[in-house]
């Protein structure tokens, strides 16, 4: 398994190294202007930390955790392409293994990419002299189960060998939720916007803030406990999935 | 340490798809010998050889390598098995040092020295990605790794086709010298007959899901005769004797299965020796009894 694992790792290294560079560019500018508060031409300028702070780990975390999975995504249609994985049939190696080392790779990945989130909220709150936030660990943690979703791109594309066939048959499937989650924010807002209004007598971004707030608390402490059961559910039946899909041997 | 006696042994072989069915195909590989498997395009060879390799699931059959089941034994089987396909399958981005790295984890008997000694026999690039390889480059990288972890039995797919006769021929040269052991055996198919007259022990030919002929080369081509005869003495051919007959103007030239019988039969008549490609071309005509 391990001469698979690191072909793969050594199929992406480019995209790897390009992800990190990204990432690296945005920890570093976003760093320097929290600096540049106190020790730069922002000194003086008030709200800039208060506005940026709350969000910069999101986008830092989307960056690392989005960005080194994606290098993976198109790996099976390519091997498909250059007939890899037809030969992989022909070396002594199981499904399940086959399949074992497609999750160990995407899983190395998910795991850099959630050191690296961790990282850039250290270094952020460093920068912008701010305590490190036990919430946005809480928030990156939950993201980072969420992304496990990302492991469905193994049995897909084994089952569709195509990137574009294996988004769109998961689009359509998936939409029926995603109309209902639209549905849900939509509503969400609405009764948000309603009891802003009839608490603080007017709906400013502040008041909006202030009525979301104990419900995201919440939402993130249901999320936690409920995220690793999350996680380990996905990627229990997206294995199970590829190895059937190993196991039919479309040829 | 199983003893066998044929490294390949396929009986019953089903394997069905729209339009198309391999039909009861058997025949088997002795240990230590080359099996040239022709037959044209779509005549059923890569079926055959993807059930051999478990790629594709038989409907029905009995598939035995190396005295293995190719499908409870599946694993055992395939650490001494090496497949050769048409087209390479490794990534272009990939480069020899890398495939080396791979796949010395994945066959315990990989030999790091031996696939770099073929590499540098074949005067192969380490460093250079297979991208950037021509296709007989690619070609004699895949025997280089499929030779370099002691396989036992050599399954190749067209591997042949597409090359220069140059490189054809110093592929075929590596072919003879891995069958000097005498627990090697080579399942080669091809429609480049020419190849297998040069190489094969025995050869099996197969046409549309189903073999023709199948046993010794050499028996085959003495076996096999073209009777050259006018229009008329034609006439008087006995058509059980006839394969296929190709007429032209002058006469036909007649496939027989038969020579010894034949030249008796039609004393005077002059049967000429065949090859592989005359057989395959009159079998496979042999619908039409005849053809121009």
């Amino acid at each position: 398994m391990k001469g698979l694992i690191y072909r793969e790792l050594y199929l992406i290294r480019k995209t790897t190294v390009l992800t990190l560079l990204a990432y690296l560019i945005f920890v570093a500018m976003l760093s320097l202007v929290f600096i540049s508060t106190y020790a730069g031409n922002l000194r003086g300028e008030e709200g800039v930390i208060e506005a940026l702070y709350p969000q910069a780990y999101f986008y830092a975390a989307c960056i690392a955790l989005i960005g080194m999975g994606y290098g993976h995504n198109d790996i099976i249609q390519k091997d498909y392409q250059s007939h890899w994985q037809l030969y992989s049939y022909t070396l002594p190696v199981s499904e399940k293994k086959i399949a074992a080392s497609k999750f160990a790779v995407r899983g190395i990945l998910l795991l850099a990419g959630l050191v690296l989130a961790f990282a850039a909220e250290l270094i952020f709150s460093a920068a912008a002299r701010m305590p490190v936030s036990f919430p946005h660990i809480k928030n990156i943690l939950i993201i980072c189960a969420f992304m496990t979703i990302g492991f469905s791109e193994i049995p897909l594309m084994l089952r569709f060998k195509n990137q574009n066939k294996a988004a769109t048959i998961t689009l359509i499937a998936c939409s029926p939720v995603l109309i209902a989650m639209f549905w849900f924010g939509y509503k969400f807002v609405d009764f948000c916007r309603d009891k802003a209004a009839r608490l603080y007598g007017e709906v400013t971004d502040k008041t909006l803030a202030k009525v979301f707030a104990p419900y995201f608390d919440k939402v993130r402490e249901i999320g936690i406990i409920v995220a690793p059961f999350f996680a380990a559910g996905l990627l229990l039946l997206f294995f199970w999935w590829s190895v059937k899909e190993l196991k039919r041997r479309r040829y | 340490m199983n003893e066998y006696e044929n490294a390949i042994e396929i009986k019953d072989l089903t394997k069905k798809y729209d339009g198309f069915t391999l039909d009861k195909v058997s025949f088997n590989v002795p240990k230590g010998s080359i099996m040239g498997f022709i037959g044209q395009n779509g005549a059923g060879k890569t079926t055959t050889i993807n059930a051999l390799l478990n790629i594709v699931k038989k409907d029905e059959g009995e598939i035995r390598l190396l005295g293995l089941d190719h499908e409870k034994d599946e694993f055992e089987a395939k650490k001494q098995i090496a497949a050769v396909f048409d087209e390479l399958p490794f990534d272009d981005r990939l480069n020899a040092i890398a495939m080396d790295k791979i796949l010395r984890e994945i066959f315990e008997e990989w030999s790091t020295d031996t696939f770099f000694g073929y590499l540098d026999r074949f005067a192969l690039p380490r460093k250079k990605k297979f991208g950037k390889f021509s296709k007989g480059m690619k070609m004699k990288l895949q025997i280089a790794s499929a030779l370099s972890h002691n396989a036992k039995l050599l399954i190749m797919d067209e591997a042949t086709t597409g090359l220069d006769p140059v490189v054809r021929n110093e592929i075929l040269d590596i072919f003879l010298e891995y069958l000097q052991n005498e627990d090697h055996t080579i399942l080669m198919s091809s429609h480049i007959t020419s190849d297998l007259d040069k190489i094969a022990d025995s050869v099996t030919f197969i046409d549309k899901g189903k073999v023709l002929v199948s046993g010794y080369k050499d028996e085959i081509l003495e076996n096999h005769g073209i009777l050259k005869c006018t229009k008329d003495e034609y006439k008087d051919i006995d058509p059980g004797d006839i394969v296929s007959a190709r007429l032209n103007d002058f006469g036909a030239e007649i496939m027989v299965s038969d020579k010894a019988a034949c030249s008796r039969k039609y004393s005077g008549a002059v049967i000429d020796n065949t090859t592989l490609e005359d057989i395959m071309i009159y079998y496979v005509n042999r619908g039409k009894k005849e053809w121009r």
